[in-house]
């Protein structure tokens, strides 16, 4: 008899609790600042990690070519693989760790989040207004830093070279990024080393494995890094896939326009999220 | 409701009006010669059926059929079908003729036919299909055990039958009975038929169609619990309390009576029954459900009750296939705000008219968050409604088990918050994120739990596309409670104060649940340590 079957809780069952846990991540070409670190002392026949990083800089157009970009808005689709699910995201960017990321639709409802520089918040019909403290505040201050990879040396204190690895058909160096302390924010979590695996043919990202912190815990990440675009005179990855929790998740970049005009207050804090600031 | 020889003939009365009207106007028509007529009445003189045989034009014979009722001294058709009857020596060749005039297109698309042979590409898709499914669980579910279920025995006992499956209805069986291997909620095969039905701007959306009737197991009955107005089950005068005996050709008493006896060791019993009942009542738009039921005077009434369009809104979420989301709200007399919805999903209509519900009822003696039959859906949605009635610091709901991860829910309180009382009504039916919902709100909150114990299903899933075409949902994670330690699944939350429904009550016009949900809050506002639990 058909109805005798546990499958038939699927009739119910099918709305279903997902996981949704939506990392909004962008990879992004930089280039070297003036004032820079000594990096961590390589095995005797690896180049340094600071080496390693310079090649990259160059490989993406330059340390000039970055200079010349302000700020960046981007439309990108996050894709949940095999899942039929895509969201749509829209972000606006800008130095030094200005950001702004807005994501609508009927799966989601309208969701927001932003750093002023100095606040790291996010808004959702969901959760209301959060302003992030702790872990995902210093986290989330911290990794808006405009190219962050570029500019590495601002938020990182050392860049180790520590062997090579292939990943894919690319034979990668593995550098490890270690963030530099904050005064004052000693959170357990908030530190956690960035291993960046550097081509060492073309001197492209090609892999970012990293650890972030959400409020659910602390989730690993590995994000592979492709189709690399020129766009104004740099290269950026226009293709991230995500490994985490168990699933794919695709963030593929299909506009990005450099120097525009952004209104004042872009970054600013909306009203709700500035009265809990203001609390 | 006339049913004609082409499949789209499903006529109402008010489309045949719509149709025959002006026809008949013009004073023309057509006639239809019975050549043979048998008519049989039901022993209690309401009910009646007939068949005959008419001659055509054409010289072709018409077989009819139909079903009268005795309504205000006469008697009038409720159903009518008519068909052509087919020599047994040409089925195969009028088979051919039909299949060619419906277009070979739906061909191309695997698994549609499926009691037509599996092509040797569609064989191959199954077998993909069941070693994808067989890897996954391996591979993923959140209990690296699987819950001390042998799936390598499960596979070597499976795949025989999977190779000599005919067609993809027999090979589904064998996915269907793979996955069932696992006794646990969220998994399901979804046939791919189901994601053909979607609605696209060309191709209207074909959601399954409702009566307006909702009903329960009540006892040893299927009692209607509800029959929402201006819907067939309202306008046939069907009310609150009757005791549904026959859907179509099945004796509900007898059905229930074996799948109970069959079900006695399954956990997921009184959903399964509770559901099956009400998904008997459901089909696709524009056809019709034909009902007995015991009314307030134990007579036995019929009705013939179209399936409408189900309300609400039309939502698509990844590989489910297509649903409703609706949300009912209202303010009772006292004040007491009610609000009532059938599924965490779709943020913009939930939470939208969630927040702005709490906000027009922050100053109520007390708000009714009914999830009575809420299908569940997504863990944040409830999440941040708790946010709105928890008072003090955040704090951990529980966690989510994946295979190698463990993720907490953590609910943080909105800037402004209700501190009033709150009473949250659960069910049998209610599932998943619901039961999640209901679990963390206990927790967080003073609220009040009232109604049944919940479903007992909850385990976080996703739904992916398999080879063949079919949907394939895997429960990917457990949720284990905070305040307990122990899963919800198999279990389900416990009621503070269980209320069921009763027939009595029912045929009076009252929902029991809702009425002590309102004692509660009033209770609550003389003598708020009173919460005189029956546990």
């Amino acid at each position: 008899m058909k109805i005798m079957k546990i499958n038939d809780v699927k009739s119910i069952c099918r709305v279903t609790a997902l996981l949704a846990v939506v990392v909004v991540a962008t990879v992004a070409a930089s280039t070297l600042t003036a004032q820079e670190p000594e990096s961590a002392a390589p095995p005797s026949d690896l180049p340094t990690g600071k080496q390693v990083m310079d090649r990259y800089i160059e490989a993406c157009g330059g340390e000039e070519a970055f200079g010349a970009i302000k700020n960046r808005y981007s439309e990108s689709t996050l894709e949940f693989v095999g899942q039929g699910i895509k969201l749509e995201i829209k972000t606006w960017a800008t130095r030094p760790n200005l950001i702004y990321i807005l994501m609508e639709s009927d799966i989601t409802g309208k969701v927001e989040k932003g750093c002023n520089g100095e606040v790291f918040w996010e808004s959702s019909l969901m959760s209301g207004p959060v302003v992030h403290e702790g872990v995902q505040h210093v986290m989330g201050v911290r990794d808006s830093t405009f190219e962050r990879f570029v500019n590495w040396s601002d938020i990182y204190e050392t860049a180790e070279c520590v062997g090579m690895t292939e990943v894919g058909d690319h034979n990668c160096y593995e550098v490890v990024l270690t963030p530099k302390e904050i005064e004052g924010m000693e959170e357990e979590g908030a530190y956690h080393p960035v291993h960046l695996f550097v081509d060492d043919t073309d001197w492209l990202i090609r892999k970012m494995n990293s650890a972030i912190e959400i409020p659910a815990g602390t989730i690993d990440v590995e994000a592979l890094a492709g189709d690399y675009q020129e766009v104004d005179g740099v290269l950026l990855a226009h293709r991230l896939q995500m490994n985490m929790l168990g699933q794919q998740r695709l963030v593929t970049t299909e506009k990005t326009e450099h120097n525009i005009d952004m209104p004042e207050d872009r970054f600013a804090l909306p009203e709700d999220v500035q009265k809990l600031v203001d609390k | 409701m006339w049913g004609g020889t082409d499949e789209s003939e499903r006529w109402t009365v008010e489309t045949l009006h719509e149709f025959l009207d002006p026809v008949f106007a013009s004073g023309t028509g057509w006639q239809r010669n019975v050549v043979q007529r048998h008519v049989y009445v039901g022993s209690h003189g309401q009910i009646g059926w007939f068949e005959e045989i008419s001659e055509r034009i054409e010289g072709v014979p018409m077989r009819t059929t139909g079903v009268v009722r005795h309504t205000d001294g006469q008697w009038k058709i409720v159903q009518y079908n008519t068909s052509f009857a087919i020599p047994n020596e040409i089925v195969a060749d009028v088979a051919d003729l039909i299949r060619e005039a419906k277009g070979a297109g739906d061909d191309d698309q695997p698994g549609n036919d499926n009691d037509d042979a599996l092509s040797d590409e569609q064989h191959q898709q199954v077998r993909e299909s069941f070693d994808y499914v067989w890897q996954k669980v391996r591979d993923s579910y959140w209990d690296e055990n699987l819950g001390g279920v042998d799936w390598e025995a499960a596979r070597d006992e499976l795949q025989p039958r999977l190779e000599a499956a005919e067609t993809m209805a027999e090979a589904r069986r064998v996915l269907d009975e793979l996955v069932s291997r696992m006794k646990v909620s969220h998994f399901s095969i979804i046939p791919s038929e189901a994601y053909r039905e979607l609605g696209t701007a060309d191709e209207p959306v074909n959601r399954r169609g409702e009566t307006g009737i909702d009903v329960r197991i009540v006892g040893n009955d299927v009692v209607v619990v509800a029959v929402r107005p201006d819907t067939p089950g309202a306008e046939a005068g069907i009310r609150p309390g009757w005791i549904l005996t026959r859907i179509n050709e099945i004796d509900i008493p007898a059905r229930l009576a074996t799948v109970r006896e069959e079900l006695a060791d399954n956990p997921h019993a009184r959903v399964i029954l509770a559901s099956a009942a009400n998904s008997r009542l459901r089909g696709p738009v524009g056809e019709s459900v034909t009902c007995s039921f015991q009314d307030e005077n134990d007579q036995t009434v019929e009705h013939t009750l179209n399936l409408i369009t189900p309300r609400g809104k039309a939502v698509q979420f990844g590989h489910l296939p297509e649903f409703s989301v609706w949300v009912e709200q209202r303010t009772l007399d006292n004040g007491i705000g009610y609000f009532r919805f059938n599924a965490f999903m779709h943020p913009p209509l939930v939470m939208g008219q969630f927040n702005q519900f709490m906000t027009d009822h922050m100053d109520a003696p007390g708000i009714i968050i009914d999830v009575r039959a809420n299908g569940g859906g997504m863990g944040e949605i409830a999440v941040g409604m708790i946010g709105w009635l928890m008072q003090g610091e955040r704090q951990s709901l529980g966690k989510i088990v994946l295979r190698n991860q463990e993720l907490k829910m953590i609910a943080r309180p909105r800037a402004t918050t209700y501190d009033g009382a709150v009473v949250v009504l659960i069910d049998e039916m209610s599932v998943s994120a619901a039961e999640f919902f209901a679990q963390g709100i206990k927790q967080a909150t003073n609220a009040r739990l009232i109604g049944t114990r919940t479903a007992g299903a909850v385990l976080g899933s996703q739904i992916e596309k398999l080879p063949n075409g079919d949907g394939f949902q895997f429960a990917a994670a457990n949720f284990i409670t905070a305040d307990t330690g122990e899963t919800l699944e198999g279990i389900g939350v416990p009621p503070h104060e269980t209320v069921a429904p009763d027939r009595q009550s029912l045929l009076a016009g009252k929902d029991p649940a809702i009425e002590a949900a309102v004692q509660w809050i009033k209770n609550q506002q003389t003598s708020p340590t009173d919460d005189g639990d029956t546990k």
